[in-house]
């Protein structure tokens, strides 16, 4: 672990800096993290900035007080403290928090952005701020934007609570179909996607999501969801829907189809688990049991971010790694052959 | 072919340099994780670390800890669960100081351990370190050679200049 790498390096006669940069040197893949010492605090992301980190500064009104500040992963984490965000640590910095006040040192031979557009789309809190707006209006704009891909006739738009929320609102403004809600989710239990294992997942969806019946009803349904990784739980929600009324329900999916694992920080599972990778979209729409099924293409998703296409990663949906995956991690996942697959039946 | 782990968690440097306890290697790639950290001489960095955790623990509901600096003294609480379940207002007071780090953690089956939770503590000649981080794979201790299994790769170290 990197603590060990940093503590040798502290024990070969380094001091706490060098340390940490000769032990960041010797560190692939992703990473994002903070390290507490006797002298300072330590904020570092990775050369290629994969995973959040932002600095934030508390004001005080206590005399003689050096400035304050904050690092977290998210922007929420600054609000919720009531400390002003200052701006991202970058990829391949390094920065030191003293009584001095901040010094910042490009650790990095070769730093380039390649944040997780995960993060953005299903990961991040919607009110955590990246690129100077909320997470929310960038997935309103997925919603928009899928609506514009894939468009449908039906007379209720609704989100997977609560993370499919913001785009079926887009969804609903581009299609000027009404938005509603019709499941209601138990917020005091964690979500689906992070649960530890697949038998709790599968037992999981009847605490977290109840159907309005009154609101289904004899309603055709279109139904967005932030990602489609395994399918088990978008199966669930499509049978609650239907016994609760639905006359049709159609998915739409604000993001493309998940046909990597992830390397860098999110559980996404082992190849063979992730549904796009081993079936077709018209397999998947059968298996879930939806009328249609379409995902947002990889471009709109891009578009829609409105920086870079370039300054993300977004692996998992196309098997680019920005950062080189040694083989046998990769065969821990168990890579399938690259594919390339559609986005809509 | 594939080194045993077990060649790579062996103590080889000062004597104890480190709690191994607590820092231990995780069996899978870690996941993505909140983590936070403040330098607040004016607050109770304890309770605004816990807060800050409170709004990341979409980011990991598995475990969570505080590891809080006064004055050189490390002062670490972690547990599994999630971070209203593993921090109390007595255990918080505790906590103390002018810096402090957390961090909350979700990992697959397997790993779900309370020797995986972090800050992860290691003491130097420097006094201790707390880290929190999220990171999938990393370098390892005293392998600098054949040293890649399903968890970590290796680069070796940069020459000293």
């Amino acid at each position: 672990m990197i603590a060990i790498a940093v503590a040798e390096a502290v024990n070969a006669g380094k001091a706490w800096l060098d340390a940490a940069i000769s032990a960041f040197h010797r560190c692939e893949g992703a990473f994002s993290l903070v390290i507490g010492t006797p002298d300072g605090l330590m904020g570092v992301r990775d050369p290629n900035g994969v995973r959040p980190l932002v600095i934030g500064i508390l004001e005080t009104e206590a005399p003689n007080t050096p400035t304050q500040y904050v690092l977290a992963s998210e922007t929420c984490a600054l609000d919720i403290i009531g400390a002003e965000y200052l701006r991202d640590v970058e990829p391949g910095e390094l920065v030191w928090i003293t009584e001095a006040g901040l010094a910042s040192f490009h650790w990095a031979t070769q730093p380039q952005r390649k944040l997780c557009i995960f993060e953005m789309i299903y990961f991040a809190r919607p009110d955590s701020i990246m690129h100077e707006e909320s997470l929310y209006s960038y997935r309103m704009r997925i919603g928009k934007q899928l609506a514009i891909e894939s468009p449908t006739d039906v007379d209720l738009v609704m989100g997977v609570p609560d993370s499919g929320i913001p785009a079926a609102i887009g969804f609903s403004q581009q299609s000027g179909i009404p938005y509603a809600e019709g499941l209601i989710k138990n917020r005091y239990v964690g979500r689906t996607f992070i649960q530890p294992t697949q038998s709790m997942r599968e037992s999981g969806i009847r605490m977290k999501l109840n159907p309005l019946k009154d609101v289904l009803v004899g309603k055709r349904i279109l139904i967005v969801d932030d990602s489609l990784v395994r399918g088990t739980t978008s199966r669930k929600i499509v049978k609650a829907l239907r016994e609760a009324g639905a006359t049709e329900v159609h998915m739409r999916i604000s993001s493309p189809p998940v046909t990597h694992p992830c390397f860098y920080g999110i559980d996404t599972d082992s190849q063979d688990q992730l549904i796009a990778a081993t079936k077709s979209v018209e397999e998947i729409a059968q298996q879930i049991n939806v009328d249609s099924l379409a995902y947002l293409s990889w471009e709109g998703m891009l578009l829609a971010t409105q920086e870079d296409p370039n300054s993300f990663c977004s692996a998992c949906f196309t098997g680019d790694y920005p950062i080189p995956v040694p083989e046998m991690v990769k065969r821990s996942k168990l890579m399938l052959e690259k594919q390339p697959a559609s986005t809509s039946v | 072919m594939m080194p045993n782990s077990d060649d790579c968690t062996t103590e080889t440097t000062n004597a104890d340099p480190m709690d191994l306890g607590r820092v231990a290697r995780p069996d899978k790639p870690e996941e993505a994780c909140g983590v936070f950290g403040i330098y607040a001489p004016s607050e109770d960095v304890a309770k605004l670390t816990y807060f800050g955790l409170y709004a990341l623990q979409h980011r990991g509901q598995e475990s969570a800890g505080i590891a809080t600096f006064r004055d050189g003294e490390v002062q670490l609480h972690k547990d599994m669960g999630l971070v209203s379940q593993v921090f109390s207002e007595q255990i918080l007071q505790t906590l103390g100081g002018e810096m402090a780090v957390g961090h909350t953690r979700y990992s697959t089956t397997g790993s779900s351990r309370v020797v995986n939770a972090q800050p992860a503590i290691a003491k130097t000649r420097l006094g201790t370190l707390a880290l929190a981080h999220m990171v999938t794979w990393s370098t390892r201790p005293n392998c600098e050679k054949n040293c890649l299994n399903l968890t970590f790769s290796l680069s070796p170290p940069l020459t000293q200049k």
